[in-house]
Formats: structure tokens, C-alpha cells, sequence
């Protein structure tokens, strides 16, 4: 059962530049999400509608974890929440990713692409599977030593790790294309190159896509991607989707 | 105990709260309340074949409101009456829960081709939404002419046996007139308001910030628009009205009732709260209790 429920403040800390790391207790009761599902944050200011749609980055015992960038006045405005602050959350919210019983799963994420895929590799860790994490960032790198896994870096500007992108670090590392499945989260562009990456190496590919959304569970039509299916909603039948199905060139 | 019950178009709705055309799905809405509990639930718009929206971004905010351009995407009325009306039905089960159909087209024929097939459907009531830009005539709105809304409205009257409501566009300059157009060509009920056309730009990013660049304004923003056009149809109609326009909480549903409509839907207010409609249904009860109103008739009558 999802549910709206009101949450309380635990933790909000500032762990990059401009990166938050949000921590909530919620009402007993409530599932334990799937990675690649996400919350719907609604924000404690009644002239501000809209949910903000953020992905699951950690659950234990009631707590919720998430990691969010500040880039709008939504999120400036959670930054300043404090300890002991009340907030509504709906949860949980999409499908998580389809892992595949593959050898390998490489995890790519790119910049608030990456919190998901924390998730992800802390759920395949418990499960004993194999894992790398491939994360690209503009600024500061965040949570990469968090990953129970073995992470390659990559930075814009080679202030970190390898200087270029995912997909450009990707080539250089020759990943074998057999038993190995990529999970990925990041901004269009980037999942878009990667589908390309993919598609060439003949690599499985599951991408967890972004839109703005007026509701968050399929009541709205607002949030819709093309895929080869057909217009689909981003927030009830993703926000993971298979490479291959999303229609990239728009 | 207050007796919520209206009758609405002749039919009994078990109390007021209906659900916004565009704001509601019977899986997803189902997942957070149970909306068997509320009068009616609305459909988003239908039309007589598939429509495939706008490009995104579709939705956008604006202060105490918001702006979406959907673009009437849907699955076409075959599609519809096969899997969602079912799913609803399915939801609503034995109570007393009333189906509302939204129709929407862009020519006359299109209208009419839609409404006669979700008149043959499981459905109780037909809402035509007249605010569809009209393709024949260079994409201006139905609604907006007097002529053109009892027209469309004519011709889907010959076609549809159950009760008609016609959901009317506040981007004119009389409603009443558009409203009298409606009654005299075969309306039973109206709704009002749908959204008020606006635009918002990026400006750091100098663009559009809808796909579309202008999308419809809803939410709490509207409702003093809404309030003040209900109250102004209401007395100058005799059919009965389904208010709508940023209601957010019971007090707002009792002000649209005291501005003269008979029954109220709930449409932003459940993307802000997902159990909305089942929220302000508690609230209007818990509104009516105190004040001492014992039926909705009392509340619509209580406007000094
Ligand atoms: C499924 C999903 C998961 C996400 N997970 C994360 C995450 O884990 N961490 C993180 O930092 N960000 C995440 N985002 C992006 C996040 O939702 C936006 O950055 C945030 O909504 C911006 O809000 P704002 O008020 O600061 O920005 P503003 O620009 O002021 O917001 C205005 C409106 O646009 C919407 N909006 C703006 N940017 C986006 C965007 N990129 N995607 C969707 N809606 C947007 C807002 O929700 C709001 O309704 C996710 C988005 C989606 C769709
Ligand atoms: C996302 C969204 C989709 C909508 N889709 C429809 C529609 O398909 N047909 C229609 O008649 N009205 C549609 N509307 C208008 C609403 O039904 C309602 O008239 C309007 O939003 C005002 O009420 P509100 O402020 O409570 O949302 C839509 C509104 C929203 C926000
Ligand atoms: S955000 Fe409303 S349908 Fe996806």
C-alpha cells in the first residue's frame, strides 16, 4: 500500500556543496521501498503546490534517506528544514530496477543520478551480488565512499578520477559485454549516450528517468516519455525503464 | 449527524465531493484513498480516438497554483470503456459512488461520436468539456461563443439519455451567457470552472517553461474566479451546478456550496494531497456538524 503520511526530521545535512542528505522517521507500518522507487517530498509552504519527486537513497527501520541537490526555491526551502521539523512524504512511489541474474551489474550514475544507485548496490551487497559503480559528477564527487562496491569516478573538469564523462570512462574500462547489466540514473543526455553505449555492445540497460510530475501515481498524465510501447507515465509505470524501449531523440 | 446526500440531475450522490476531471485514476488515486467514500468520480477527458498530448514539460508551478498542458492526452473512448471504466467500477463495488464520463473533441462530430458511445457505457453522467480547441475554427475554444456552446451542446443532447452536464471555460468575458447558451440547448447541470489560460517564462533560462508555453491555471489561485462565477450562474440559471476551482479544505467546498452550487469536485488539491477528496469530505461533514447545517440544502441557503 502507498500512503501520504507526515514524517519527521531527523537529519539534513549539507555533504557536498549544494547536496543534502535528508534524513526522515516515518509512521510505523510503512514497506520497505524497492531500489529505483522514489518519495514524494511536499513542501511545508501552502503557496507551493507541487511535489518534489526524490529517489529512495537508504531505508532502515522507518528511516528514509535521501540525497537531493539544491537547484530550485523547493529544495532551498527543504535545505532549511530543521531537526524535529514535520514534513508530508508520500511513499513508496514507481517500480524499482529489474535486476537480471547476471555476473556483474555496473551501476552508472551521474551526479543526483547517483543516490538511487546507493541503494541499489547496499540491496545487490545483501543479496551477495558482484557490483561496480561507474558515477560521474560536475562538482565535488558525494556518497562515493558509501558504496559497498568498487567505484570509479569521473569529474567534467578531472578534479577527481577520470576526467570526462560515464560513458567516455565506460569505453576505457572494456567491460566484457556477456553477463554484465547496466543500472542507470543521471540526467537525459547522459542516459541517452549510454543507451547508445549499450546498444552497440549489445549490453542489457535499465534507466531510471526524470520528469516533472503533478502528481506522482498515474493521476495526471502529466509526466509522460516515449517509448516504444507508447507514451508512457514516468511516475506509475517507471521511472526505471528498459534502454531499449525509451524513444531518445526528441 | 448531518445528511450530506444531494440529488444531482435527478440522480441521488451519497454526499457532494466528486473528483476533478484530469486529477483522478482509479489505480493510482485507489492506492491512497478508497473513493467508493466520495459522491461522484470523474474521468479525465475522453475523446472519440486517441490523443496523443503535448511534448513535456507539461507541468509547471506558479504561486498557489499551477499550470499543466496535458493536452487531452487519452486513450481514446474503446480504449477507455475497456480498461479503466472497469477498474472504477470495480472500486466504487456496491456503494453508492456515481461514474462521471469527461468528453472531449475537437470538432462537433467528434464530440458526438464520443458521447454516444460512453452514453451506451457504465457510466451514470456525461461531462462534455466545451474548453477543447475547436480545429475548424482555427483552435479557439468551444466555450468561448455563446453560438458555438449550444451547438455542440444540441448535438450531443440528441445523442446522450443520461444526464448531461456541460463543464464550462472561464476565459470569456460573460459566463452567463455562455452558461444560458448551454441550458437552453439541453444541459442538465453545468460544472465551472475549468482552468484560466496562462503562460509563466524561465527567465534565467529565457524560455517557455511549459512545452506548449501556455498551459491551464488551477489550484487555490482560481477560487475567488470561481466563487464569484458560480455565484453569478447560479442566479442566472435554473439547472443545477458542480463547483469547482482550487478547493482545497471542507471550508472551501461549503463557500462554493453557499455560492450556489449543488455538488463540488476536488481536482489540484489531490496532487498537493493525494487522499484529498476523502479529506475535505470529513472536513465539509466535520464543517456541517458544527455550525449546525443538517443538509447541504441548508449550507447552500445559508448566504446572507
Ligand atoms: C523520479 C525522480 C527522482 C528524483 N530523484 C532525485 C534525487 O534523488 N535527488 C535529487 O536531488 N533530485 C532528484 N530528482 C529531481 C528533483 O525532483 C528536482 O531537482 C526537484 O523537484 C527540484 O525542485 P525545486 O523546487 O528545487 O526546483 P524548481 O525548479 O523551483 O521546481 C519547480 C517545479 O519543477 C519541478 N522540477 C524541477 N526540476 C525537476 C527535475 N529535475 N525533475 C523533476 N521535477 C523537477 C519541481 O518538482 C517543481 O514542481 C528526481 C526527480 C524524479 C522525477
Ligand atoms: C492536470 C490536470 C488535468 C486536467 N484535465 C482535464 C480534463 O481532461 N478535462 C476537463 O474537463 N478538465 C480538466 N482539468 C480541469 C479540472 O477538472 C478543473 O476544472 C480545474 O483544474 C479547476 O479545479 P482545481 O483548481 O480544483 O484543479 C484538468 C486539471 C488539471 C490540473
Ligand atoms: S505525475 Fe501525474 S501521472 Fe505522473
Amino acid at each position: 500500500m502507498s500512503g501520504v503520511c507526515t514524517a519527521e526530521i531527523i537529519g539534513n545535512d549539507e555533504i557536498a556543496p549544494g547536496i543534502f542528505k535528508l534524513r526522515l522517521r516515518l509512521p510505523a507500518g510503512y514497506q520497505r521501498p524497492e531500489p529505483g522507487q522514489f518519495v514524494n517530498l511536499y513542501l511545508n509552504d501552502p503557496s507551493r503546490l507541487l511535489p518534489r519527486p526524490i529517489s529512495v537513497c537508504g531505508w532502515h527501520e522507518s528511516v528514509l534517506t535521501l540525497v537531493y541537490a539544491v537547484v530550485g526555491a523547493g529544495t532551498r526551502a527543504i535545505s532549511g528544514y530543521g531537526i524535529g521539523a514535520k514534513i508530508r512524504v508520500s511513499t513508496p512511489l514507481g517500480n524499482g530496477f529489474a535486476v537480471q541474474p547476471v555476473k556483474s551489474c555496473i551501476l552508472v550514475g551521474g551526479g543526483v543520478g547517483v543516490p538511487p544507485l546507493l541503494y541499489l548496490a547496499n540491496r545487490l551487497a545483501e543479496n551477495g551480488r558482484d557490483a561496480l559503480a561507474v558515477l560521474g559528477f560536475r562538482g565535488e564527487p558525494f556518497l562515493t565512499d558509501e558504496f559497498p562496491c568498487a567505484v570509479e569516478v569521473a569529474t567534467d573538469d578531472g578534479s577527481a578520477g577520470f576526467k570526462g564523462n560515464v560513458v567516455e570512462l565506460l569505453e576505457k574500462l572494456n567491460l566484457p559485454a556477456s553477463g554484465t547489466q547496466i543500472l542507470a540514473c543521471g540526467p537525459k543526455p547522459m542516459l541517452g549516450a549510454l543507451a547508445k553505449f549499450a546498444a552497440k555492445r549489445g549490453i542489457a540497460l535499465q534507466v531510471s528517468l526524470e520528469e516533472r510530475m503533478g502528481c506522482g501515481y498515474g493521476a495526471c498524465v502529466g509526466c509522460v516519455c516515449k517509448t516504444a510501447g507508447g507514451s508512457r507515465k514516468v511516475c506509475e509505470d517507471g521511472p526505471v525503464f528498459a534502454g531499449d524501449e525509451v524513444i531518445w531523440d526528441e | 449527524m448531518s445528511d450530506l446526500r444531494v440529488i444531482f440531475c435527478g440522480l441521488e450522490l451519497q454526499n457532494p465531493i466528486v473528483t476533478a476531471s484530469g486529477t483522478f485514476s482509479a489505480k493510482g488515486s485507489g492506492k491512497f484513498y478508497d473513493f467508493s467514500r466520495l459522491g461522484a468520480v470523474t474521468s479525465k477527458g475522453v475523446a472519440i480516438d486517441p490523443w496523443p498530448g503535448n511534448p513535456t514539460p507539461r507541468i509547471a508551478e506558479t504561486h498557489s497554483g499551477m499550470l499543466n498542458a496535458i493536452g487531452l492526452e487519452n486513450p481514446g473512448a474503446e480504449r477507455f470503456i475497456a480498461e479503466e471504466l472497469p477498474l472504477i467500477r470495480n472500486g466504487i463495488d456496491f456503494s453508492g459512488t456515481r461514474i462521471i464520463a469527461n468528453v472531449a473533441g475537437r470538432s462537433v462530430e467528434e464530440y458526438v461520436r464520443a458521447a454516444e458511445l460512453l452514453n451506451a457505457a457504465d457510466v451514470d453522467m456525461l461531462e462534455l468539456n466545451i474548453s477543447c480547441p475547436n480545429i475548424k475554427e482555427g483552435g479557439v475554444s468551444f466555450g468561448t461563443s455563446p453560438a458555438v456552446a449550444a451547438k455542440v451542446t444540441q448535438e450531443v443532447r440528441r445523442v446522450v439519455t443520461k444526464p448531461l452536464i456541460v463543464k464550462l471555460t472561464p476565459n470569456v468575458t460573460d459566463i452567463c451567457e455562455i452558461a444560458h447558451a448551454a441550458e437552453s440547448s439541453g444541459a442538465d447541470a453545468l460544472s465551472l470552472i475549468n482552468t484560466l489560460t496562462g503562460m509563466r517564462i524561465d527567465v534565467r533560462k529565457r524560455r517557455h517553461v511549459l512545452a506548449n508555453k501556455t498551459g491551464g491555471l488551477s489550484g487555490p489561485a482560481i477560487m475567488p474566479v470561481a466563487i464569484r462565477m458560480v455565484y453569478q450562474v447560479a442566479s442566472a440559471v435554473k439547472i443545477p451546478i458542480l463547483g469547482m476551482g482550487g478547493i482545497m479544505s471542507g471550508a472551501d467546498a461549503a463557500e462554493f456550496l453557499m455560492a450556489g452550487a449543488s455538488a463540488v469536485a476536488v481536482g489540484t488539491a489531490a496532487l498537493v494531497d493525494p487522499t484529498a477528496p476523502v479529506r475535505i469530505l470529513d472536513e465539509l461533514k466535520d464543517f456541517m456538524d458544527e455550525h449546525g447545517f443538517a443538509n447541504i440544502e441548508a449550507v447552500k441557503n445559508a448566504l446572507k
